[in-house]
Order: structure tokens, then C-alpha cells, then sequence
């Protein structure tokens, strides 16, 4: 498949998914999830009004996406978008998979782990998984700011500027 | 008059006071430069160690770290992707890409330049044009600010890349997160699911480092090892030759940023947004903003610096705080027996000029202290991304949960910073979403008072010509991305 075909394929579904997302939000979310205790006038004033109408735009511009990516493989020489951002990746490999469990790992481990070991264990202990997980790290700069920077960043926030930070020993989150 | 003059020139000329000043700017520098450590959480900070200080050095310091702390967001949004402020998130679209270049310290610099001119364009309508400016913004009632929120949202179509579509997602979803929390007319949830915590909405800063600097950490790991461009040298450093033809656009910002910081309620991130997508719609390059273009960078911090004097204005002048910010330094100058409004020039006007000295001297130790800063901040993007990285992450955690003390708040930027991985990959751009995100409360309230004003009758939000002027503003900002967009697609197929 060729990378505009990919591209193309990749709108279509990405405008179709917005359609059913607003769709479920229309249908679902804000009648179920906002509450509207008197009956105003006009109805504009409602508070699922202006809600309402953002679903509903998110839902067009998905079926306007969707509708001009599919216009777009029939026209000749139609060019592909360039995936804006910094962040748009081509494709994806198991190596790429198992970086991107690691850093959902680590994310976890953050709010998880800050109300039960508090702020500095959590901190040290997380970047330096990361930093040893990383083959572009040598393991002795790894534990060098592993070990060094977390503690440091800790006094500038609770020392420095005063800003208490979790100290161990809470519940978990939710629980 | 000219005896207050002088005797505030004589009140401010000390050495302790210019010091004051200097040390104010170099806090907001740093604290600015930290995300999740606000300005409005320094001066706080600092407020209470004013008390035993004169008015005029006082006063001073607390304008001084709200000066350093406007520019000091700019810093890591250019070299890190993580805005230290609201209004830094703007300055991010273009610093971001040009520091991954290879071209950062020209960012910085370009940030640094536009800021202390802002800085002197609002010292200058402050001191002069203060009474004027009040005029105008009195003017300002629901419906003319509803519509200039209309106006600045039409930014969205200038900051949505290559799809009109695409942003035009990315909004709606702004828009409907800015909903979340209780509704301000009726009490009533919106979708909060239950959380207390979602009750006041969704917080702006967990939302931004989410989005913007998690999502990239996300994305770092998600890349083959090594990938990742590393920016090998921070470049070199902006030649005045090459800020000249920025000025323009500078001082266009700073009047953009005056005006809309003279407006109580508004704020840097507004004025921001909109001096960015003016630029954009004059430049002459409109298709390198958001790919690493100068001009964007000068746009958008001297729009976020012209409001910091800015909301000066009403303060002084009528003794109406612009935001929280002057809110504090309301207090400050009620702490020292000074009460703004329109009496505080003829009481106390010795003390006002004492200020208005030390205001005219903040470019100068701005572009001081700002150049000291950004050449020690420069060396950060020298550090190897896989080292770097898991830093960033302790500053963002640390910086969120500090905003109000709350590990909700951390999972909010954990679940942005994946939405804003998915955006990425996906194509949609997230400078459509924060706008909305930050203009939706000011569109809808707005909308609603107007509804209430005018008892449900349309009619009210066409009564004024300030009205008019900005139907016509939007309509044209409309227009001219359509055209602009038209001539793009028509030299591509050319």
C-alpha cells in the first residue's frame, strides 16, 4: 500500500470515528452526564446547549475529513497531508511497541506510586528505570542523574519555592 | 504635575529600588521558565516579605516578577515543548520547531527581543495613554466581548495546518472540554462523571504540559532508540539585522497585546493567539508558521508581554484588577496604603511616577536578565534527549501537582499527554484545542449574558459599533485564510 493510500485510508477513518464519537456524545454523554434542572429560556441558555453544539461540530468536521480524504485518492496528483506535528510517526515495530509500554509503564508508576512512596522515591525510582532501560544511556551517567537530579528537583519545589509535594504513606488513588 | 515628576523621579532614583527591580525580574524569569510554577504563584509568594518595604520598591519588585515571569514561560515552550505559561503555549508552535533545528538560541532571542519591546510599547500606554485606553475598554460589555472572542477564534483556522477539517476537530473537542465542570448560571454538573475534583473544570496547566510536553516524552520512547533528533548545537544567536524586519511585527503585537490587556478579564493567552494569527495573515511566509517561523515566535510573545503592563491600566486608573495577577497587587497596594482608582494620581502621585520610573527601566534589566537566562536555558537542549527526557517528566509531575496540590491533576496530564500522543500521530494539530480551551468559558459566558441581557432577543449582540467592528474583523479574518488557502492549493497544483 502506498503511503498516500495509507494517509488517505488513515483520515477516512480517523473522520468516521469522530462522527460516532459525536454521535455518542449527542446521544449519551450529555443527556446522561449534564443536568439540567429547570427548564430555561431560551433554550439557548440551557447548559447542554453549547456542549451540544460542540459534538455536533466535532462530528461534521469528522464527516468533512472523511468525505474530502475519500475525494482526495480520486483526484490525479492529489498530494498527501504531511502528518503536521513533530510527533507524527510512520510506522509502527515491535521495538517502537515495547518503548511505548515502557513510557505507559512509567506514566502509571507516577500516579500510582506518588501517594504511596511519596514524591522523591517515585521520582528516583521511575527515571532511573527509564534512563537504564535506554541503550543510548551509559549506565554510569544513568545512575549519575538518576540518582543526583530527581533529589534535586525535590528541593527546588519544596525547598526553594515552597510547593509541598506528596510525602508517602497515602492511599492509593481511588481507593 | 511636573513636581510629582520630579519628586517620584527622586522617590525611585535609589539603588535599593533599581536592585528590587532587577531581582523581581530575575524571579519571574525562573519561576516563569518552571512549568507549573505560575507567576500569580510568585508574586503571592512574595507579597507577604513586601510588607516590610516601602511602597514604590514593593510595587516594584511585584511588577518585576510579573514582567520576568511573562517572558520566562517562553524559555522551556521554545526548548522543551513545555509552556512555563498559559501564554507560552502559543510562543511553542514556531520556538519548538526552530530549536529542533538547531536553531534555539535565535528563538530565544527572537522571544527576548519581542518581549522587551512589548514591554516598552505597554509601559509607554501605561504612562501615557492610560486614560484613553480606560475609555476603550469601557466600552467592552458582554456582547463586545463575545465577539471578540468570535474574532479570536478565528485563530483556529490560522494554527490548523494542512486540514481546515483536521482543526476544526481539534476545537470542537477544545471547546467541549472547556464545558467540563459545573455550569456558572444554573449550578448544574457537566460532565464530571462524579469527580469533585472535575467540579471547577478542567485545569488549564496539566492540560497544556499533557498535551504538549508528555506527548512528546510519549513519542520519544515510542521512536527506535536513537531516533530522535538530538539538537547538536543551540545555533547562533539573532543578529539585530535579523530582529529589524521582526520589529514590525513586534510592535503590531505589543499594540494587540495592549489592547486586549486593558480589557479586565482577558490575559496573555488571548492576546497571544490573536497577534500570532495576525502575523500570520500579514506575513509574507504565512506558510513556515507553525513549521519554525520568526515572526511567529516575535507574534506571539509580544502580544503575551504588551498585556503585562497592560493590565496596569484599569488597575491604576480605575482600580479594577485585570486579572489575578493585578488582583494581588491590588492588595499590595492597599497593604501600603495606597488605593487605586482615579484618585490615587492626585493623592499619592509621587509614588505612581516612582513607579512609572521603575517601569520604564524593566526592558533594559529584561534584556539583561533575559539574555543571562537564556543562554544558561540554551545549554538544556545540548543534553542527549534519552537523559533529558525522564527529567522533563519529574519537572512536569512535580510542576502539575503543584499547581493545586492534587494527584487528579497529574492524572489529567498523564491523560492528556496520550491524547496528545494520539493527535500526533493522527495529524490533528493541538493548537486549535487549546484555544478553545481557553476561549470557551469567555465565548459561552458571554453568550449567555447577552442572551440574559437581552432577554433572548438576537438584536442585543448587534447593538454597538465596537460590536460591528468586530463582526467585520472576523468576517475579513475569515475571508483572507479562504484566500490564502485558495492561492496555496493553486501554486501547488501550478
Amino acid at each position: 500500500m502506498t503511503d498516500d493510500r495509507r494517509a488517505r485510508k488513515a483520515d477516512v477513518r480517523l473522520g468516521l470515528i469522530a462522527v460516532a464519537l459525536s454521535v455518542i456524545a449527542l446521544l449519551w454523554l450529555i443527556p446522561t452526564f449534564v443536568r439540567a434542572p429547570v427548564a430555561p429560556r431560551p433554550l439557548a441558555m440551557a447548559p447542554w446547549f453549547l456542549p451540544g453544539i460542540a459534538a455536533a461540530l466535532f462530528g461534521l468536521a469528522g464527516a468533512a475529513l472523511a468525505v474530502s480524504a475519500g475525494r482526495r485518492g480520486k483526484a490525479p496528483g492529489a498530494k498527501p497531508p504531511d502528518g503536521d506535528g513533530p510527533d507524527a510517526v510512520p510506522s509502527v515495530t515491535t521495538l517502537q511497541h515495547r518503548g511505548l509500554a515502557t513510557v505507559l509503564a512509567a506514566l502509571l508508576a507516577w500516579l500510582l506510586l506518588m501517594p504511596l512512596l511519596g514524591a522523591l522515591v517515585t521520582a528516583t525510582v521511575v527515571t532511573l528505570a527509564l534512563l537504564l532501560r535506554d541503550p543510548s544511556v551509559s549506565r554510569t551517567v544513568a545512575l549519575a542523574v538518576g540518582l543526583v537530579l530527581p533529589p534535586l528537583a525535590w528541593l527546588a519545589f519544596t525547598r526553594l519555592a515552597g510547593t509541598p509535594l506528596p510525602s508517602g504513606g497515602g492511599p492509593l488513588p481511588g481507593i | 504635575m511636573w513636581g510629582d515628576v520630579a519628586a517620584g523621579f527622586a522617590l525611585f532614583a535609589t539603588l535599593e529600588n533599581v536592585l528590587f527591580l532587577a531581582f523581581g525580574i530575575g524571579i519571574g524569569v525562573v519561576i516563569g521558565a518552571v512549568p507549573g510554577l505560575s507567576v500569580t504563584m510568585a508574586v503571592s509568594l512574595a507579597l507577604p516579605f513586601t510588607f516590610a518595604l516601602d511602597p514604590v520598591p514593593a510595587i516594584v519588585l511585584l511588577t518585576g516578577i510579573y514582567k520576568g515571569g511573562q517572558y520566562g514561560g517562553s524559555i522551556t515552550a521554545i526548548l522543551l515543548r513545555t509552556p512555563g505559561t498559559p501564554a507560552a503555549a502559543c510562543t511553542l508552535l514556531d520556538g519548538y520547531p526552530l530549536a529542533r533545528s538547531g536553531q534555539a538560541a535565535r528563538a530565544l532571542d527572537a522571544a527576548l527581543y519581542s518581549s522587551a519591546v512589548a514591554d516598552l510599547v505597554s509601559n509607554v500606554a501605561l504612562i501615557f495613554f492610560a486614560g484613553l485606553i480606560v475609555a476603550f475598554a469601557r466600552q467592552f460589555g458582554p456582547a463586545e466581548f463575545f465577539w471578540l472572542v468570535c474574532f479570536s477564534l478565528t485563530v483556529v483556522a490560522a494554527v490548523s495546518g494542512e486540514s481546515i477539517a483536521k482543526g476544526a476537530m481539534a476545537a470542537a473537542l477544545g471547546l467541549l472540554l472547556s464545558f467540563v465542570g459545573r455550569d456558572l448560571f444554573y449550578g448544574s454538573s457537566r460532565m464530571t462523571f462524579g469527580q469533585l475534583e472535575l467540579a471547577s473544570g478542567i485545569s488549564l496547566i496539566p492540560l497544556l504540559i499533557g498535551l504538549f510536553a508528555v506527548s512528546e516524552i510519549i513519542a520519544h520512547y515510542a521512536r527506535p532508540p536513537g531516533a530522535t533528533e538530538r539538537v547538536a548545537t543551540a545555533g547562533p544567536r539573532l543578529r539585530w539585522a535579523e530582529f529589524r524586519p521582526l520589529l514590525s511585527t513586534a510592535l503590531r503585537g505589543s499594540a494587540i497585546g495592549v489592547a486586549i490587556g486593558a480589557i479586565p478579564g482577558t490575559g496573555g493567552g488571548i492576546a497571544s493567539f490573536v497577534s500570532y494569527g495576525d502575523a500570520q495573515r500579514r506575513s509574507k511566509a504565512p506558510e513556515k508558521f507553525g513549521h519554525g517561523s520568526l515572526e511567529g515566535v516575535a507574534a506571539s510573545e509580544s502580544g503575551n508581554n504588551g498585556v503585562a503592563g497592560a493590565t496596569l491600566i484599569p488597575l491604576l486608573a480605575l482600580g479594577v484588577p485585570g486579572d489575578v495577577v493585578t488582583a494581588i497587587m491590588l492588595g499590595a497596594f492597599m497593604i501600603h496604603d495606597l488605593t487605586p482608582g482615579p484618585s490615587l494620581f492626585d493623592r499619592d502621585g509621587p509614588i505612581v511616577y516612582a513607579i512609572f520610573f521603575g517601569l520604564a527601566l524593566s526592558p533594559i534589566w529584561l534584556l539583561l536578565i533575559g539574555s543571562i537566562a537564556s543562554r544558561a536555558f540554551t545549554r538544556v537542549s545540548l543534553i542527549p534527549p534519552g537523559v533529558l527526557m525522564p527529567i522533563v517528566l519529574v519537572f512536569c509531575t512535580f510542576g502539575t501537582y503543584a499547581v493545586n496540590n492534587s494527584m487528579f491533576d497529574v492524572g489529567v496530564m498523564l491523560a492528556a499527554g496520550l491524547l496528545g500522543f494520539v493527535m500526533g500521530r493522527t495529524g490533528l494539530p493541538p493548537a486549535p484545542l487549546v484555544i478553545a480551551f481557553v476561549l470557551g468559558p469567555l465565548f459561552e459566558d458571554n453568550f449567555r449574558r447577552c442572551l440574559r441581557i437581552g432577554r433572548g432577543e438576537i438584536g442585543y449582540f448587534f447593538e454597538d459599533p465596537v460590536s460591528w467592528a468586530f463582526i467585520a474583523l472576523t468576517t475579513a479574518s475569515l475571508v483572507g485564510v479562504a484566500l490564502q488557502r485558495r492561492r496555496a492549493r493553486t501554486g501547488e497544483r501550478g
